[in-house]
């Protein structure tokens, strides 16, 4: 019931026009290369508080499963991954671009995309609900055990482990400054008047991602260009058999996975790829132009990406940098992140997860018919972009709190993020550490003052037990799995 | 080996600093005894890991480089004129942010569209030209009428 309520809020003409603009600005993302969902989320975030909050939710979840399909695109058509969790798809993509199939490795790549994306959506109409009553029950103690669960992100974050973590304390560090949110003492204000009332997290983004990223991008030089045929359109036979076959196992093996912090799509991808190599008859083909090998990866990104709004909602727990910003982009709009949401909020979150029902069908019509428009649209140089860019920055970094110190804010910032990039930083675990320092800070100290200072509160409390646990657990077994993606794949997902 | 000695300063830097401030804290803790733990101590904790895994990592790469046979990290060579392109839109960056607090938004934006143009690759003038005015009236009437965001007033005169 609540479902339909939602779907038939979301049908209204603002929601719609919020839902399309989100979805081509996603699939537009996803097409150029360099310009990452994280960052065009930082850079939109300020701009969206003057909208309705529903309506910006929607857009910017949009944009971030947009981006999921328009990723493939590039991929496909010129080997250039225009998101990380797309790197996969190259593998195979390219090589049917090579042999004038693309046409049918960007068909079975968008009807892939869409059914993790519907199915992802019906699993979050499903179990979003029950997690979010169940979590309700959480105190502050409960809540540092799904913190801590949830920086196990950092590990995956980076290609380096201890440049994760490093990135994950300074930023928990740079959360500290101006008022202590329990007792409002100052910290680490060194006589700032600006300082004092804290780091903003907006300009702290769209800097590091924003600016950071026009600068990295002046240095490079102008991205590149694509003047090819698309083929024939649908596969059919075997192809078609064999490529829904694929997109319904990626489907499977990118949503469960993509529950959990630090499973990022890039990360699925390659585990959906490596499954179907080996749940093949003929794997020696893997790599040379195999149809499986464009649906299974685009399916599982799809669907991680869509797993990670029931956390995000249910828990307030963000499992991806794109995620993060969107929780920061509920915060400013004074919505609670968490169980609390599915109750006070029952009509924003039914018709966000609408949304997502309308957004995949929205996806899937500007996906497959404009396909060859979406890959002229990677002709669009830097020189353009950049300057609009970098003034919407400016703007983004002003707005939230109308002062021009978060003007400088951000343009420090943007040259910490270039420095970062450029010496091979990563730039999310520094956000993820920012945004979830102050929340762990306040409930690590809640939760001591509940027990008179001893630790032993996190054991005695079952659930915050078993979450310590499971972090643990977690962490072991996301080391593990890192040790068998490649390198390159993890640099990759640093650099967008 | 010089980036590698720069980050992990940066590093311990940021935890020295976090130290510093939570051990003001905790010297001035009579002022807040209602919470046990107090804010100094979450800062010299912090400041503390942080401390360590820098040092953690500064081991680690020094093995990896002795391993490689002695070679430190390479950085990637860079041209004079890649930075110089980098420096020159901080330094147009700059300006825009201290014209704004002179001239207002619309003069500031105008002439920060005019010079940031010229360093992202566009070569006639005339093209700057028309570019800029088209893209500081879109970005007026998108953020000023529009949103009606309020941005400072200039000191000198307000455009």
């Amino acid at each position: 019931m609540d479902l339909i309520y939602g779907l038939l809020n979301c049908l209204t003409l603002n929601n719609l026009f919020y839902c399309f603009i989100g979805c081509m600005l996603g699939t537009l993302v996803g097409v150029l290369p360099g310009l990452g969902p994280a960052s065009t989320i930082a850079i939109l975030l300020p701009i969206t508080t003057y909208l309705d909050p529903t309506g910006s939710i929607i857009m910017l979840s949009g944009l971030y499963y947009g981006a999921m399909y328009g990723g493939s695109t590039t991929s496909i058509l010129v080997n250039i991954p225009g998101e990380a969790a797309s790197v996969v798809t190259c593998m195979d993509g390219f090589q049917m671009t090579k042999q004038g199939r693309s046409g049918q490795a960007l068909w079975v790549a968008a009807i892939g995309s869409f059914i993790a994306g519907t199915f992802g959506a019906i699993l979050c109409s499903l179990l979003g609900p029950g997690i979010a009553k169940y979590a309700l029950k959480f105190g502050p103690p409960e809540y540092v055990g799904l913190l801590l669960f949830s920086m196990t992100m950092l590990i995956t974050l980076s290609a380096s482990l201890m440049k994760g973590l490093l990135a994950g304390l300074a930023g928990m560090v740079l959360a500290t400054v101006g008022m202590d949110p329990l007792t409002g003492a100052p910290r680490l204000h060194f006589g700032v008047v600006g300082m004092m009332r804290g780091l903003e997290l907006v300009p702290v983004v769209v800097g590091l991602f924003g600016i950071g990223e026009i600068l990295l991008a002046a240095e490079q030089g102008v991205q590149n260009i694509y003047r090819g045929k698309l083929g024939k359109m649908t596969p059919r036979g075997h192809d078609l058999k064999q490529g829904l076959l694929a997109s319904i196992r990626g489907t499977m093996v990118g949503y469960f996975p993509g529950l959990i912090p630090g499973m990022l799509p890039a990360l699925t991808a390659f585990m959906a790829y490596d499954i179907e190599k080996r749940v093949s008859k003929y794997p020696e083909k893997f790599g040379t132009g195999v149809i499986e090998g464009v649906a299974a990866p685009e399916a599982a990104n799809n669907a991680s990406a869509m797993a990670g709004f029931i956390p995000l909602m249910t828990l307030g727990i963000p499992t991806s940098a794109s995620l993060a910003i969107i929780l920061a982009a509920l915060v400013m709009y004074g919505l609670e992140p968490g169980p609390a949401l599915f109750l006070q909020n029952k009509q924003f979150v039914w018709t966000v997860i609408g949304s997502m029902y309308v957004g995949n069908l929205m996806l899937l019509v500007l996906n497959l018919p404009l396909v060859g428009l979406w890959a002229r649209i990677s002709l669009i140089p830097y020189k353009v972009l950049g300057p609009i860019i970098l003034a919407v920055c400016f703007v983004g970094a002003y707005s939230p709190r109308n002062t021009m110190f978060d003007v400088w804010v951000a343009l420090i910032f943007g040259i910490v993020g270039f420095v970062m990039k450029k010496k091979g930083w990563p730039l999310a675990p520094l956000i993820l550490g920012f945004l979830l320092g102050d929340l762990f800070e306040v409930s690590l100290r809640q939760s001591l003052s509940m027990s008179g200072g001893s630790l032993s509160i996190f054991w005695s409390r079952p659930v915050a037990a078993v979450l310590i646990v499971c972090t643990v657990i977690f962490a072991v077994f996301t080391i593990k799995v890192l040790r068998r993606v490649p390198k390159e794949l993890l640099v990759e997902e640093e650099k967008l | 080996m010089k980036t590698l000695l720069m980050e992990v300063f940066v590093a311990v830097f940021l935890g020295m600093i976090s130290i510093s401030e939570g051990i003001r804290l905790v010297i001035m803790k009579k002022l807040y005894k209602f919470d046990i733990f107090g804010p100094g101590f979450y800062n010299i904790g912090l400041g503390a890991v942080l401390t360590i895994i820098s040092l953690a990592y500064f081991v680690s790469e020094r093995k990896k480089a002795l391993g490689a046979g002695g070679k430190a990290q390479a950085s990637q060579p860079v041209g004079k004129s890649e930075y110089r392109k980098v420096i020159s839109m901080v330094s147009v960056l700059i300006i825009y942010i201290i014209l704004m607090y002179l001239t207002g938004y619309l003069f500031s934006t105008f002439v920060f569209f005019l010079m940031i143009n010229r360093i992202a690759g566009f070569r006639s003038w005339l093209s700057i030209a028309g570019v800029t005015v088209l893209m500081t009236a879109a970005f007026y009437l998108l953020f000023v009428t529009w949103m009606g965001i309020i941005f400072p007033r200039g000191l000198l005169f307000n455009f």
